[in-house]
């Protein structure tokens, strides 16, 4: 057999294997939930990922491009939820990443998704995460109805 | 219209024969071997440590993210061995060449060890199954390990929906609904939406 190397999002592997598109509905109710991060002072671009990493939804120019940040969103909230467990502090409540040139926010938007948002530097990260915290919830009764 | 793929014992020894021997060339000088002509170096492992590339990245990331990155591998691996199996027979009608080149997925997982399987395939449905009644070589090494509380296969799901969808032209994701890594009777892997309630998200 052929092997084969495992990449994350890699360039070469099919879109559909790591952008999925939501039924019609549910992917305008998703944009209409979004809608409120891009007018926050900052934003950059945000995904909406299914647990292990398929993109359901996202702002960015190119599904290529959430690909590989909904593949590493949905590790490092796998991570904490390890971590949590680990050390006996329960479940993570939102992640949050300060970078020399950027913020990320995460967020689990039920049982089923993730919301991750990338913001610039300076951003209100207190005001970010209220959002945020209201928009997984939408995100996450949005998921439901499918 | 509805197909099904099995093999016979005398078939599976026959494919054994044919893929993990008579395709596999020997380079002395590398040590190392080439299969079908591919460039990719090819070699014999345990089917353990595949799952061990499992058990270890979900300790760290969790089960999710380690079962989409294994999946991603697999898939890879099944796309690529049906894009060599379909250069070595080219026969017949497009439509036949696809379900023929599916039909093969019994021959490879069987001929390669890594489990004798069953393959269904409803046209009008679109829906497909590959069921390993005695198990995937990987959920057998899993089920050694201990008992697992979720399935132990993602590399083996994400190979059989890279061979269906290249053989195919289809686009299916598949999941894994019963393995003998944790309990079940069998490995069976069935095609299904990509956004559905799963069982197992809900903690």
């Amino acid at each position: 057999m052929p092997a084969s190397v495992g990449r994350t999002a890699s360039i070469s592997d099919p879109v559909h294997v790591v952008v999925v598109k939501a039924p019609q509905g549910i992917e305008e109710r998703l944009r209409e939930a979004m809608e409120p991060l891009r007018k926050v002072h900052g934003f950059v671009s945000a995904a909406v990922t299914r647990r292990d990493g398929l993109v359901i939804h996202h702002t960015f120019p190119t599904a290529r491009a959430a690909a590989g940040l909904s593949a590493m969103a949905a590790a490092m909230v796998g991570a904490s939820r390890a971590t949590g467990a680990e050390l006996g502090i329960g479940l993570p409540e939102y992640g949050f990443f300060y970078f020399q040139d950027g913020i990320l926010v995460i967020k689990d938007a039920g049982p089923q998704a993730i919301l991750a948002c990338l913001l610039e530097l300076g951003s209100n990260i207190g005001y970010v995460i209220t959002r945020i915290s209201r928009i997984s919830e939408q995100v996450r009764e949005t998921l439901e109805d499918l | 219209m509805k197909h099904r793929f099995a093999m016979s014992d005398e078939e599976s020894q026959a494919q054994f024969q044919l893929v993990s021997k008579d395709l596999l060339e020997h380079n002395v000088k590398q040590g190392v071997n080439y299969w079908a002509g591919s460039p990719y170096p090819t070699m014999l492992l345990w089917a353990g440590r595949v799952y061990d590339f499992l058990r270890v990245m979900e300790e760290i990331v969790g089960f999710y993210p380690a079962h989409r990155q294994s999946y991603l591998v697999g898939y890879r691996s099944g796309t690529d061995g049906a894009a060599v199996s379909e250069s070595i027979e080219t026969k017949g009608s497009k439509k036949a060449a696809r379900t023929r080149l599916l039909a093969s997925g019994t021959s490879i997982t069987a001929g390669a060890g890594w489990g004798r399987c069953i393959i269904e395939y409803d046209e009008d449905s679109g829906k497909a199954v590959w069921e390993f009644p005695e198990g995937t070589a990987i959920g057998l090494a899993a089920r050694l390990e201990g008992a697992r509380t979720k399935p132990a296969c993602p590399f083996i799901a994400g190979f059989v929906a890279g061979w269906t969808n290249r053989s195919l032209g289809v686009e299916l994701e598949f999941e894994e609904t019963k393995c003998v890594g944790r309990g079940d009777d069998r490995c069976f892997f069935e095609s299904v939406a990509f956004l559905h309630a799963k069982k197992e998200y809900v903690e």
